[in-house]
């Protein structure tokens, strides 16, 4: 790559975007005009009406003899925060609530042994839902006078007998954290949203609009390479992203800590908000808006790829505006804390992130992780647009795209497997589904909710191979096989879990905190019964993931690529899937055998029972430990030593070995 | 000069529904242009021009055969380095309507690597040359067609490149500015640089080719200087040549 080519690119991208007058708008106008003017705007309409309300007088009537006038009087002098009542007489009370001549009215039992009332009012009308509840304060206060009146006639402090207990509570945070902690959240989704928006225009004008425009011929002509190209795009958008994004958040920082400093002020009479104190969580925020950029530039670009024209692009970029912004609405949520694993989902983990710092929550690792996850997100995303972004195929309209989801249904081919393209879409789908729709479920539905986003590994896959009229018989390998490839299954696999339980220790003694949570995680499917359990953790995964990776996905691979590279492909997306740092080689190794076997055997059944098994064999572990142990002492060891290190990874290779030969020999033979 | 080497170019194409057909866009064809000479490529809409020229560019890359770049002894095959020796200006050039000419231009030679002063030297020659004076600082949207394709051709001019590739360059263009453009390539192929160009102006194409190239349908149907294309159909002139050998294949393809 040529970097005087591509500062020279970026230079031009920068120019031209600059003059478009779209992002300009919204990148300049918005954040530094429309949100200060916003905000005063609404602080301003808060006041007036709220000193609107204060003057409210309600007006009441009574729906009993009011003979001496006693209720008139507690009614009409009551007038606290400039709260008044006016008592009138209406013949028909329904009626005249109805039509909101009176806000309440207010009917007394006789027949009750104490003082009874019924106050009628409409919930839907505002003045009446305040003359409720107003009544009711009243109404608490004429009683609590009578029960002092009571007390006190027996002779006895009143309040000795009524408040017997006291508490005083004295916050000791400091006002920066408390500051934070209100600002927090509203920085999070701005510093989010801001950066997406700030993104959108120029990832679909250098894209799309490119395109559209024609200009794309004239780049072409030039020395250029296609990866210079995309840098110089790619800089572009992130660079435009991440002045949006500074620029919202300092306007909206600004207003936030002018707000908190004048609440504070009233209540205290004095601000002693410090703001260096919040310098370090501002520098982590920046980091966070650079890294940030990169993935949601990279993945705003990708979308906008597929596009042939503005319009188009900007329906394609709307789902992912609205995954994206709920995905960060997640900060909102109290008790979603930030561990090792929750730092590696996208979006989510920026959100967390900024929430925790601007309480003076710093976790250097975890920081580390968000940083270094949203980058390597993006390096992937960018790579990946090289593939979509083939200048070429773009430029000349190559009909046959790799992604045909987005083509005419009737254009489609009927049979065969999936393109490439349309299994990366089902990957991105699946993993977005996963994340948000799959923790939903388990919010909701608890133990079973886990099938939730094993179900989704196996409705969109299907989905777009129905759609797409692929055979599916083909796609997803449903066919018999022969014994031998389940006995070199069996053999591979047992190899892949020896080897893979030096791995994981290995990798939890490197990343202890994220050990942790892999370790918590796996609590959370910890149940007693052990046949809900198999089904749940064992079964459903054998069957969905492996028509997911081995099928939908292996199939896909396949096609493109050579065998072994097929295969890695698979294995690593299926390592990425479960989404902890420690368990990534382990799963990905599995992943590798049971994709081998698929491939070779050309039938996910022996992956499925052996995916099975090793989901089968860690449950049983879990829950019965003693007894395993007995059989097999190794799954009792709390730590393995450098003994059991060497012989399970000597004799994990040889086996995996082993089963491989298994097939490779008998092939030899019918040759 | 600049020579093609059995060029090959397949597109899919959906036919009627659920039918997918390969074809050639331009079906092993090969050309040598050589430096002082202007060669015109002529063929009916849909005969593979187009692609016949990006490919030649290095715009867009052949499905099988090769793109070579010779002067004297030295053989240059690197995509980026061929492209550096060639001015293109493509059939419907679209340039970044954002930006001015004197922008563009700026821009484009900090791209082949030229300095600054070089630039502007450049500017002011090609200002000459094509006749930039007057809305060079201004936005190129808000350009008249001539102007714009003026501005097109001096992109294509900035680095002084041996060979111009002309995809139809006097298309849609009044008679003042494409005879501009006509003189322009006259004055270059005096300077000694090749000009290769298609275009659907047979009396144009008569006026200033040296040589003509026939293609239909991807393939090449007849070569060599006007003259020699007269003789060989025994027509008067090239409209006629075009007619009978178009005409020809149409028959021969129906029988």
């Amino acid at each position: 790559m040529n970097y005087k080519i591509v500062k020279c690119l970026y230079k031009k991208e920068i120019l031209d975007v600059l003059r478009d007058k779209k992002t300009v708008l919204m990148m300049l106008v918005v954040p530094l005009i429309v949100y200060p003017l916003l905000i005063v705007v609404t602080m301003q309409i808060m006041a007036s009406v709220s000193t609107g309300l204060s003057e409210s007088t309600y007006t009441l009537a009574f729906g009993f003899d009011d003979k001496s006038g006693v209720y008139e009087n507690i009614f009409e002098e009551y007038h606290d925060e400039g709260y008044y009542f006016n008592v009138v007489h209406v013949d028909n009370l329904n009626e005249a609530l109805k039509n909101q001549s009176i806000d309440a009215y207010i009917i007394k039992d006789d027949e009750a042994k104490k003082e009874s009332f019924k106050v009628y009012y409409l919930s839907a009308v505002t003045n009446s839902n305040y003359a409720a509840s107003m009544i009711s304060k009243v109404l608490s206060d004429y009683s609590e006078s009578i029960t002092i009146d009571i007390i006190e006639e027996a002779g006895m402090s009143s309040d000795e007998v009524l408040n017997p207990v006291e508490a005083e509570f004295v916050d000791m945070s400091s006002s920066e954290e408390s500051a934070g902690n209100m600002l927090g959240n509203l920085i999070s989704f701005m510093l989010i949203v801001s950066l997406l928006m700030g993104t959108m225009y120029p990832a679909i004008d250098t894209t799309a609009g490119e395109r559209e425009r024609g200009t794309l011929e004239t780049i072409l002509t030039l020395p250029v390479r296609n990866q210079e190209l995309i840098m110089s795009k790619f800089m572009t958008v992130a660079t435009i992203g991440v002045v949006s994004a500074l620029l919202n958040v300092i306007s909206m920082g600004g207003i936030g800590a002018y707000m908190v400093n004048m609440m504070q002020s009233m209540g205290t009479g004095e601000s002693n908000v410090n703001i260096i104190s919040f310098l370090p969580a501002i520098i982590i925020c920046v980091l966070c808006i650079f890294a940030f950029a990169v993935f949601i530039s990279a993945i705003t670009m990708c979308v906008c790829a597929f596009a042939k024209t503005y319009k188009e692009a900007n329906n394609y970029i709307t789902p992912l505006m609205l995954v994206i912004m709920f995905a960060s609405f997640v900060g909102f949520i109290p008790n979603v804390e930030l561990n090792s694993n929750m730092a590696l989902v996208p979006v989510v983990n920026i959100c967390l992130l900024v929430r925790d710092i601007l309480v003076f929550k710093f976790n250097t690792g975890i920081i580390a992780i968000v940083l270094i996850s949203n980058v390597a997100y993006g390096i992937i995303a960018v790579m990946l647009l090289g593939k979509i972004y083939n200048s070429e195929a773009i430029l000349f309209g190559d009909n046959s795209a790799s992604v045909q989801i987005f083509e005419k249904r009737s254009n489609m081919k009927q049979g065969g497997v999936p393109t490439l393209g349309d299994a990366w879409f089902v990957v991105a789908l699946a993993a977005v589904g996963m994340i948000y729709a799959g923790g939903m479920m388990q919010l909701k539905f608890g133990y079973f909710g886990i099938l939730g986003s094993q179900l989704i590994f196996v409705f969109i896959p299907l989905f777009i191979a129905i759609y797409t009229k692929k055979n599916l018989k083909e796609t997803f390998k449903l066919r018999l096989c022969k014994p031998k490839y389940f006995a070199s299954a069996f053999v591979m696999t047992v190899g892949a879990i020896m080897v893979g339980m030096v791995l994981s220790s290995i990798m939890s003694a490197i990343f202890k905190t994220s050990a942790q949570g892999a370790a918590e995680s796996m609590d959370a499917l910890m149940t007693d019964n052990i046949f809900k359990m198999l089904f749940v953790v064992a079964l459903a995964p054998g069957i969905c993931e492996e028509l997911m990776f081995r099928g939908y996905l292996l199939s896909a691979t396949e096609n493109k690529f050579k065998s072994q590279r097929a295969i890695l492909i698979v294995a690593v997306v299926f390592g990425v899937f479960h989404m902890s740092i420690v368990k990534f080689l382990t799963t990905a190794l599995l992943g590798y055998v049971f994709a081998y076997i698929a491939h070779k055997s050309k039938s996910i059944i022996p992956g499925m029972t052996m995916h099975f098994m090793n989901n089968a064999l860690s449950c049983l572990v879990m829950v019965y430990p003693k007894q395993m142990g007995e059989i097999i002492p190794i799954f009792a060891a709390e730590t393995l030593t450098v003994f059991d290190f060497m012989v399970l990874s000597v004799l994990g290779v040889i086996l995996m070995f082993l089963g491989r030969q298994i097939i490779q020999e008998k092939e030899e033979v019918t040759q | 000069m600049l020579r093609a080497v059995n060029l090959v170019k397949t597109f899919d194409k959906n036919e009627k529904k659920n039918k997918k057909i390969t074809f050639n866009a331009v079906d092993d064809i090969s050309i040598t242009v050589e430096p002082g000479e202007i060669v015109g490529i002529l063929g009916p809409n849909g005969a593979g021009k187009t692609t016949l020229l990006r490919m030649l560019g290095n715009l867009m890359e052949p499905t099988s055969g090769k793109v070579v770049f010779q002067s004297g002894e030295v053989i240059i095959e690197d995509t980026i380095e061929i492209k550096r020796r060639i001015g293109y200006l493509s059939g419907n050039t679209k340039l970044y309507g954002r930006l001015s000419t004197r922008e563009l231009l700026n821009i484009m030679g900090e791209i082949y690597g030229l300095s600054e002063e070089i630039v502007a030297n450049r500017i002011d020659d090609i200002s000459k040359v094509i006749g930039l004076e007057g809305f060079i600082d201004n936005r190129i949207e808000k350009l008249s067609t001539g102007q714009t394709q003026r501005a097109a051709i001096s992109r294509c001019l900035i680095h002084n490149p041996d060979i111009y590739i002309f995809d139809e360059p006097t298309l849609g263009l009044d008679i003042l500015s494409s005879s501009a453009i006509i003189e322009f390539m006259k004055k270059e192929k005096a300077k000694g640089k090749a000009v290769l160009y298609s275009t659907h102006y047979m009396e144009e194409a008569e006026y200033i080719c040296d040589r003509i190239i026939m293609i239909n349908k991807g393939k090449i149907i007849k070569q060599g200087t006007i003259d020699e294309l007269k003789q060989d159909t025994d027509t008067h002139n090239l409209r006629e040549v075009f007619n009978a050998l178009v005409k020809k294949e149409g028959m021969e393809n129906e029988l």
